[in-house]
């Protein structure tokens, strides 16, 4: 029996793309090779005869949909395949699969380094030695020193003694509020209760049994938002999320309580966090996403101390191809099988088979 | 018993003191944040039994006068560094300490420095904020490509997304912990808890105090060789001055992290710096070094691939807490006749 033919767009690790070879005849082409993204008339081209298409970043519109009779599966290596036209893909009846969690732990480790980074002023700190502040006088040779048994920057002047300046707090025995529990919630979640957090989550399409099972209380929007001292946002963006933090859930936070985003700008109400922080009703803020990126130069949110910024990389770790790597050559030996898929997008697709 | 309290004390355990200390008072550091004064301690300790202290220097000439005095309880890790151990000893008087009240501070804030400098997390913020480099850029958008993207940051090649992300995760990775003591527990307990696999050098323990976190003990060599992060977390003595030699840097992998919340000491700065320098390890999140504050103009300032805090790790607000918590503790069971964990002179109450 021949391969199926199956074209890859998306970046694909070793040693999934040679499983994916063995079992595929493969093309590899767009973003893959050039790191850009290909036209329609480029896709409809390269997808001629394919019955299986992998792809990451390229805009699969019902156009592409339509003008390739042959395929029968389509893969997106993303979260959330938001560039995929999924109706386009269930009125042909072709599943769309995706690769839910592949960034969960790069995500779940930022948002535990960022937080900690604000709270003990780790970042800060940093720029400030980088500045040239809090230094000593300058020294001709810095290994020619005799050691002391109890090292300390200065504690001539609490006003510039950088153990003073920059004191913190810790995370152990506080609370961590979380507003939506999927993939990287669960990966959060267990880190933080084994570095001894409190942790409650809002997710109304999760069971209560099921975040008990876990560990964690189980809570409506208003409790996690009045009795949180971390209030972290790990939803997708839908129709239902977009906005779905307003004016009155920050009202909510504890004037000592800190909001973290590196889900979606989209999904908090810009005006209602800035004034928050601006009027300094909240403590501070950890956020890798925007309203708009890149981040406008004059935003206020790069004069504020209380507040660390990152440019949308809370998801960029160095393993996360190989995670959706390994998703998608699963999911094809599956489909070579015969097999049902794991991780279908269109679940609506299989009520038309 | 009479007793008088200069260390920081946290309130919720001040009934559990009232049980003990029948006339109590506050003083000195704990009140006032500044030291009292030997002639004023010595005064202020006629009659007291017990005295619960933090910074005060207690010593040989504050012991012999203190005729009252039973207890000893020193608020800080090392307090060899504040109360004249020998002379307490002399007297019989049993002197108890909080062995790890910045335990925790120091562990949360060494996986920190682990992931920011991994991440570029401090990097990038220093970069948003204070140059242009990330800001004050638009990229090409010719084909429309980005009509649909929210997150258009994450896109472009030359966008952060590529240029500062692809650090590694924890997840996975093998984490080499050097020192297992009250901080070194601590860390590894995290690194556990982030997926990772240990390997721990610690000459004093034995295999089945690092089953908790499931970890194998190696010899320092190996733990160079193989880890993909390092933590330091030891004293320094004469056997760990200099642990981390050239020799041992060398012997890192070219991905690898190493984080120093420990003292300076124990690695040679100077190969150290000259493995970030070359690129020859990943990155290095240092919160101690051989001279602080740094020297303006220090060669380490300059390293892209280096987060540094000027020794910030054990500055935590929640440590009053942790001390007074331990120390009750450590207080209930001397006085209950039992043996204190944290006791820097066992001798006097087995005699």
């Amino acid at each position: 029996m021949a391969k199926p033919k199956c074209v890859i767009t998306a970046e694909v690790m070793e040693p999934y793309l040679s499983q994916i070879k063995e079992m595929c005849d493969v093309t590899v082409g767009g973003w893959a090779m050039e790191k850009r993204l290909m036209s329609e008339d480029e896709l409809i081209a390269l997808l001629r005869g394919a019955e299986i298409f992998i792809v990451e970043f390229e805009q699969v519109t019902a156009r592409v949909i339509e003008a390739c009779p042959d395929l029968k599966l389509i893969m997106c290596v993303r979260g959330n395949p938001v560039n995929v036209d999924r109706n386009a893909c269930t009125a042909r009846g072709i599943p769309l699969l995706y690769t839910p969690g592949r960034n969960a732990n790069s995500v779940a480790e930022f948002i535990v380094g960022a937080m900690i980074a604000l709270i003990r002023n780790i970042a800060r700190s940093y720029h400030e030695l980088r500045s040239g502040r809090y230094l000593g006088e300058p020294k001709d040779n810095i290994y020619d020193v005799t050691y002391r048994d109890d090292m300390v920057w200065s504690m001539n002047d609490p006003g510039t003694n950088p153990y003073i300046v920059f004191k913190g707090f810790e995370v152990f025995g506080k609370t961590f509020g979380m507003v939506g529990y999927g993939a990287i919630g669960r990966k959060l979640a267990k880190i933080l209760q084994a570095m001894g957090m409190r942790i409650m989550a809002y997710d109304p399409y999760v069971p209560s049994e099921e975040l008990e099972a876990d560990g964690i209380e189980a809570a409506t929007m208003e409790e996690v938002f009045s009795r949180s001292d971390f209030v972290s946002i790990q939803c997708k963006v839908t129709e239902e999320t977009k906005g779905l933090i307003g004016a009155r859930e920050i009202s909510l936070m504890k004037p000592t309580a800190y909001f973290i985003n590196t889900a979606r700008g989209v999904i908090v109400d810009q005006k209602a966090l800035m004034d928050a922080l601006l009027e300094k009703r909240i403590a501070g803020a950890v956020l890798d996403v925007f309203w708009e990126e890149p981040l406008p130069a004059n935003h206020p949110l790069l004069q504020m101390d209380n507040v660390l910024i990152t440019p949308h990389i809370a998801g960029a770790s160095r393993d996360v191809p190989v995670q959706h790597s390994l998703m998608i050559a699963d999911e094809i030996a599956r489909y070579v099988k015969g097999e049902g898929p794991k991780r279908l997008f269109n679940k609506e697709v299989l009520k038309q088979n | 018993m009479k007793t008088l309290v200069t260390a920081r004390f946290d309130k919720r355990y001040l009934d559990e003191l009232k049980a003990i200390a029948t006339d109590l008072r506050f003083d000195g550091y704990g009140v006032h944040g500044v030291k009292m004064a030997t002639q004023d301690l010595i005064k202020a300790l006629e009659g007291v039994e017990l005295l619960i202290s933090e910074f005060e220097d207690i010593t040989r000439e504050v012991i012999e006068k203190a005729d009252a005095l039973k207890i000893i309880v020193c608020c800080r890790n090392e307090a060899f560094a504040s109360v004249d151990i020998e002379a307490a000893t002399e007297k019989g008087i049993p002197v108890l300490y909080a062995g790890g009240r910045n335990a925790i501070a120091v562990a949360e804030h060494t996986i920190a420095l682990l992931m920011c400098v991994s991440k570029n997390i401090a990097l990038t913020d220093h970069l948003l904020k204070y140059t242009d480099e990330l800001t004050n850029c638009t990229y090409s958008d010719k084909q429309g490509e980005r009509r649909h993207v929210i997150s258009e940051w994450s896109m472009d090649p030359r966008a952060p997304f590529a240029v500062y992300g692809g650090g590694p995760e924890m997840y996975g990775k093998t984490f080499g912990q050097i020192g297992f003591g009250h901080i070194g527990r601590e860390v590894a307990k995290r690194a556990y808890a982030l997926g990772m696999n240990l390997l721990i050098y610690d000459p004093y323990i034995k295999p089945e105090d690092v089953a908790f976190v499931n970890g194998k003990l190696v010899d320092l060599e190996t733990l160079m060789r193989e880890s993909d992060f390092i933590s330091v977390n030891c004293n320094v003595t004469p056997e760990t001055r200099g642990l981390i030699s050239r020799e041992m840097i060398n012997l890192m992998k070219p991905t690898a992290y190493l984080v120093n919340t420990a003292r300076a000491p124990i690695i040679d700065y100077d190969a150290l710096y000259d493995a970030l320098k070359e690129k020859r390890i990943a990155g290095a999140g240092l919160d101690v070094f051989p001279v602080e504050p740094i020297p303006a103009g220090d060669k380490i300032l300059s390293l892209k691939n280096t987060v540094l805090t000027p020794h910030l790790a054990g500055s935590s607000r929640d440590i009053i807490g942790h001390q007074t918590e331990i120390i009750m503790e450590q207080l209930k069971t001397l006085l209950g006749g039992g043996r204190p964990r944290f006791i820097c002179n066992p001798q006097v109450i087995r005699a």
